[in-house]
């Protein structure tokens, strides 16, 4: 009884916060205020049964008292299996099969999707249906992945957790299965830009620059343990490098080819450049740096120009007068309004239509995105990246041992930044137009979400978080305007139950002579 | 007087001269001298904030003495002042050192916590990591396979894939002579490495440091509060008070020094 005495309380709360931005709206131009008191009804609604699963969580956990939660009731039904795999089967269903109860009431059923199958003569092409597989599997995912989350969730209730979860792991393992998934996962992704729109390919090609930059970001942040906040700079300077760069001496050879390692590298010393001054600051010291660090390249961007003049000013007349010119003209940064014109990649002088050009921006950003992969968790497996994570551990021990930490620092740095410049270039190329307000501090603790929520220091978890901060508000769009809402309360709620992120970090196991592993308990001090 | 006789034949590996250093008004050390030979075992005792780890600090750069000179002489007879150095550059020259509360690296596994100390005899870089050329992939199989050989010579080869902060408290003591020795030292620092022990444990680590110094070839400095081990171990032990040297002998002599008895000892025989 006081449990549904506090849940009311709790969405009473819920629905008051809420309400100048859900209930109330006012039509800007006739200044006419409307009430939406369906939405206050849907909030309290949702928060009254969200509380208790909350509440749930939070004694689960041991962070509140059982007798405090007041929600004996619920946890003694949920105590036998069969009631707890209802309530989550029943929890999910709603979740994954609403979409398709919707369309089936809504429009008539999946011909709006673009479902029917190709009927030509009545004879299919292996082809023909591999698309309309394709296209099955696409447009029913919701309802895949809940009819699987439910299956996980029967599984879980009759004792079979473990081994489901043996199961689940084992793609991410070294070994057959794992080579197939990837296999089977890049088989997947070949073929989505001439199955998708141009919208959502779009969207496509910023995950995978998303990937790039969290797993960039994560050698900086993951393995060697320096909290940037300014991660957002690099990407700017990598995407300006481009701009810029074909601005001032673009050409029929001179293209996106040429100004993509350049991105990465002057992104690259951008990061040296930093990491000078901060080499002595942790933690939130060096955090508060970098964040400055990011605004400034910002307000220098927004300013418009960067000049030589005033200290070129300060030279003799005659000085000045044998000077290269551009020594003497600013660099024009656009200012707000930016750049734009930006060529499209090239492909051997090829010309091609819009559409084949994103296809193309989309394939180069795919395989960047395994060139990063293959390259972060080589080096993480490297020397470097043992003494990165050394490091992270304890800087002094890590010195004791013989690590140089300036250099380790300076080369995380470095490598760190390379990758956002390397986004940088692929994100002024698929856009061709680029301004300042890409490259804000809400980017960079964004990234850093991204990050966080994915698993600091695992490469797998930050890509899935990256697919989830990217992909999450664009599923979010059927709710428009609470979809930040809705992210924000998942980040905090992820915050509170994981917040070591999805995925663990997974070390490279090592198999040495034959020799297994034994827990340390029974391996013996050394009285054995 | 036979002993001090023999001793002063061995070259010198570490010397210490006048070692100053002050934490604001506290005068952690002052004036110290200290000396290791080839291939000896000295101690360094004293009560409860004497300077000992102050002092093992200055030696390895931790910290930048005020005055006074640190002198290596490497295997080759050149002399090095380290006080100038950076901590890493003292560990390539051939000093390692563990901690007296404990710093292993805790979520890394074991066998990786003693691959890092590799880090200052092996050479991959950026590129390396990048192509994996046949030269790096033989190295990290060297760095592996020496670091394996390690922990099986300390014992710890049953548990080399556990996370390091899983190991019990003796395990972590021996993984960290583990990994300092794997970064070549032929002058090995012990701080209290018994501390926290059982009188088992005591027993065998006593014969391990022993074996270390005949079959690794090397001399250590040891601090120690366990009077036992180190007056058995010990061929030269210094005596340090509110960060001064106040005797210095072999065990015998300093056992029966009355100084080290009124500061030290004197509790224990009161
Ligand atoms: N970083 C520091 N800052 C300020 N004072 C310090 C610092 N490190 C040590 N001290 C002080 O210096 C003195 C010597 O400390 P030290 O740790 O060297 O003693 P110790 O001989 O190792 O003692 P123990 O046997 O307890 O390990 C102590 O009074 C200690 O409080
Ligand atoms: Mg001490």
């Amino acid at each position: 009884m006081r449990g549904i005495v506090r849940s009311l309380l709790v969405s009473l709360w819920f629905v008051f916060l809420t309400f100048p931005l859900l209930v109330i709206k006012v039509v800007p131009n006739t200044g006419e205020v409307i009430w939406r008191w369906k939405n206050a009804a849907g909030i309290g609604i949702g928060i009254f049964f969200l509380s208790f699963i909350w509440r749930a969580l939070l004694v689960k956990r041991g962070l509140i008292p059982q007798e405090e939660a007041g929600i004996g009731r619920l946890m003694q039904y949920l105590s036998t299996p069969m009631n707890k795999q209802r309530v989550v089967v029943a929890c999910l269903l709603i979740c994954g099969w609403g979409p398709l109860l919707y369309t089936i009431m809504g429009s008539g059923w999946s011909l709006d999707r673009g479902l029917a199958p190709p009927l030509q003569d009545g004879a299919f092409t292996p082809l023909q249906w591999a698309v309309f597989v394709a296209r099955a599997l696409a447009t029913f995912w919701q309802e895949i992945l809940a009819a699987l989350l439910s299956f996980a969730a029967v599984q879980h209730a009759k004792g079979n957790g473990a081994r489901m979860m043996a199961i689940l792991r084992r793609p991410t393992q070294p070994g057959p299965a794992r080579n197939i998934t990837i296999i089977l996962l890049f088989l997947c992704l070949l073929p989505l830009p001439y199955l998708m729109k141009i919208y959502q390919i779009n969207v496509l090609i910023q995950t995978f620059i998303w990937v790039m930059l969290g797993l960039g970001l994560n050698i900086v942040v993951g393995q060697a343990g320096l909290l940037v906040l300014g991660y957002v700079a690099f990407y700017a300077v990598g995407a300006y490098t481009y701009a810029l760069g074909n601005a001032l001496l673009g050409g029929a050879h001179i293209g996106f080819w040429f100004f993509l390692p350049l991105g990465g590298l002057f992104a690259a010393l951008a990061g040296i450049l930093l990491s000078l001054p901060v080499l002595r600051l942790r933690g939130d010291y060096l955090a508060i740096v970098t964040l400055g660090f990011g605004e400034i390249v910002r307000l220098i961007l927004e300013s418009g120009s960067l000049s030589l003049l005033p200290f070129v000013g300060l030279l003799p007349e005659h000085v000045i007068h044998s000077l290269p010119t551009w020594m003497k003209t600013p660099l024009n940064f656009g200012g707000p309004a930016g750049i734009g014109g930006i060529p499209p990649p090239g492909f051997f002088g090829m010309r091609m239509e819009l559409d084949d050009n994103l296809r193309y921006v989309y394939y180069i950003a795919l395989a960047m995105t395994v060139f990063t992969i293959i390259a972060v968790s080589r080096l993480r497996d490297s020397r470097l990246g043992r003494s990165w994570m050394a490091l992270r551990e304890d800087e002094i021990a890590c010195e004791a041992m013989g690590v140089d930490k300036i250099k380790a620092k300076l080369t995380a740095f470095a490598l760190g930044a390379c990758w956002a410049g390397f986004g940088g270039a692929l994100f002024a190329a698929q856009t061709s137009y680029i301004n300042p307000t890409s490259f804000t501090f809400m980017q960079s603790a964004l990234i850093l979400s991204v990050v966080v929520l994915g698993g600091l220091g695992s490469i797998l978890g930050v890509a899935l978080g990256a697919c989830i901060l990217i992909l999450l508000p664009e599923y979010l769009r059927a709710f428009n305007e609470y979809r930040m809402l809705i992210f924000g309360i998942s980040m905090v709620l992820m915050m509170v139950f994981r917040p070591q992120g999805l995925i663990m970090p997974k070390r490279k196991r090592r198999v040495i002579a034959g020799m297994d592993a034994v827990p340390p308990a029974s391996a013996g001090g050394f009285e054995a | 007087m036979s002993a001090l006789d023999g001793r002063a034949k061995l070259p010198v590996v570490l010397e210490i001269r006048n070692l100053s250093m002050r934490f604001g008004g506290l005068m952690a050390l002052s004036e110290v001298a200290l000396c290791v030979r080839k291939r000896e075992i000295v101690s360094l005792i004293g009560p409860n904030g004497a300077g000992k780890t102050t002092l093992f600090n200055c030696i390895t750069s931790i910290h930048q003495p005020d005055s006074g000179l640190v002198l290596l002489t490497d295997q080759r007879g050149t002399e090095h002042n380290l006080t100038r150095l950076r901590p890493h550059q003292v560990t390539g020259l051939g000093m390692a050192r563990t901690f007296q509360n404990i710093r292993i690296f805790p979520s890394m596994t074991v066998l990786e916590n003693v691959m890092v100390a590799r880090h200052c005899r092996t050479k991959a870089g950026i590129l390396g990591a990048l192509f994996r050329p046949p030269t790096v992939i033989r190295e990290e199989r060297d760095i592996e396979e020496k670091s394996y050989a390690l922990l099986k010579y300390m014992g710890l080869e049953a548990v080399y894939d556990e996370d390091a902060c899983n190991l019990a408290y003796g395990q972590q003591r021996r993984l960290e002579i583990a990994r300092a020795l794997a970064t070549e030292p032929f002058l090995l620092l012990l701080d209290e490495p018994a501390a926290g022990m059982n009188p088992h444990e005591t027993e065998a680590l006593r014969g391990m440091i022993l074996r270390i110094r005949d079959e690794a070839k090397l001399s250590i400095l040891l601090i120690e509060h366990d009077m036992n081990m180190v007056m058995s171990l010990s061929d030269h032990i210094y005596v340090m008070e509110y960060g001064c040297n106040i005797a210095e002998g072999s065990p015998e002599e300093v056992r029966a020094n009355p100084d080290v008895i009124q500061a030290y000892l004197g509790e224990a025989h009161a």
